[in-house]
């Protein structure tokens, strides 16, 4: 078993084998010898971990025991063919309001858990394809903060791939 | 709430981005700063765009790989090389007053009545090659210098009675008085013989930089002017010894 520590000083205790999921986790396990691994705080502490914490751990325990992905580079694009689409259970778990869904993807690129990282930046990807900038923006709240001649500029740079 | 895109690293904004495709990321660059930004910093979606402006397309799903496709862009680089030299063309220079730009912008030529503009393109920023003339304001300008960030040329041209020097400012891309120059000319008379000859120039988008001589006394002028405002913010006066 493993104690975790979340930035706001939550405590979990997992199994070794879920804990492993986390690349970074299983690295600072086997580097230091102990059972604690200290997930610190991340971007400055405005990072609330726990809340996605608990889903991270609820993938690591659905995903225990299964082969980490290689980080070998000439399988790289073999898994990435193999993993385009998302499984049922992942979509659904991944099916979060939006905000979740961006703390799910950073916490997991912090814990280095890569399966997860995947599913949710292809999760993201799904959404915006076929959208308009101005969709993208509106989904995820984002301001246009481009000047008008900026705009006009990325226009023109964009004539050459436009359809005739 | 801090903006969500704020926050994500640009390489998880290239990851998710990994999947659209180049059209879409293309777009997707106007929505805002962090999107543009991710997509220019991104090597992969850089080489995704090359390969698409190339007639290539990388599709990891249908099974070509990134090496796949690095091999087909490098024997599309080579052919291209092989073909370039049908690019090749005869002019009739009258001057044969030839220079690249330090930004590597692009070449230009002078013919009898106007100058010959030739800007390379970048194929991942989707700018096309392109080629264009204006007008040359005098019929005998002795240097010429120009910087595309500014949307400047300047021709810097001799008069002899009085001695005096001219330095025309234009627009590069369409050959007008440039907007942002307070005067189109600049006259400068402050010579002490006749203009025995203007060495080099060179402007950036603030700057011109002049080496003129005059023939009394062999002497060599270093000025830097704000263009912009044609105001001489520096002289520097030197006499050289053969």
């Amino acid at each position: 078993m493993v104690l975790l520590v979340t930035s706001d000083n939550k405590n979990f205790v997992v199994d070794r084998e879920v804990a492993d999921r986390s690349v970074f986790v299983k690295n600072t396990l086997e580097a230091r010898g102990l059972s604690i691994a200290t997930p610190p705080m991340l971007n400055g502490g405005c990072f609330e971990l726990t809340s996605p914490f608990l889903q991270v751990l609820e993938y690591c325990q659905h995903h225990r025991g299964e082969p980490l992905p290689t980080t070998d580079d000439a399988n790289a694009d073999e898994n990435r063919k193999r993993t385009t689409d998302i499984g049922e259970w992942d979509r659904k778990f991944i099916t979060v309001d939006h905000e979740m869904l961006f703390e799910i993807i950073l916490a997991a690129n912090y814990l280095d858990i890569k399966p997860l990282l995947d599913v949710g930046c292809k999760t993201i990807g799904n959404m915006v394809k076929g959208k308009s900038p101005e969709e993208v923006r509106k989904l995820f709240d984002i301001v246009n903060d481009f000047t008008p001649e900026e705009e006009a500029q990325i226009k023109k740079e964009n004539e050459w791939a436009e359809d005739p | 709430m801090t903006e969500l895109t704020q926050r994500l690293p640009l390489e998880l904004l290239d990851k998710i981005l990994e999947h659209a495709s180049v059209l879409e990321v293309l777009k997707f660059k106007q929505v805002n700063r962090v999107f543009r930004d991710a997509i220019l910093t991104s090597p992969l979606i850089q080489h995704k765009i090359e390969l698409y402006a190339a007639g290539l397309e990388y599709n990891a799903a249908a099974g070509i790989s990134l090496a796949d496709s690095k091999n087909a862009l490098s024997r599309y680089r080579s052919s291209m090389d092989s073909l370039c030299p049908v690019e090749k063309r005869t002019v009739n220079v009258w001057r044969d007053n030839v220079d690249r730009t330090r930004s590597g912008g692009g070449i230009y030529v002078i013919f009898q009545d106007s100058v010959r503009l030739f800007a390379l393109g970048s194929a991942s920023r989707g700018i096309p090659h392109r080629e264009w003339e204006i007008p040359l304001p005098v019929a005998d300008p002795v240097v010429c210098c120009l910087c595309p960030d500014g949307d400047v040329i300047a021709f810097v041209e001799r008069c002899d009675y009085p001695p005096a020097i001219k330095i025309h400012l234009r627009s590069l891309s369409d050959g007008e008085h440039h907007p942002a120059a307070l005067s189109p000319t600049i006259h400068y008379s402050q010579m002490d013989a006749v203009v025995y000859g203007i060495h080099c120039a060179s402007i950036t988008s603030s700057r011109l930089v002049v080496l003129a001589s005059d023939r009394a006394f062999g002497e060599r002028r270093l000025m830097v002017w704000d263009w912009k405002r044609a105001r001489l913010l520096f002289l520097s006066q030197c006499g050289i010894h053969r």
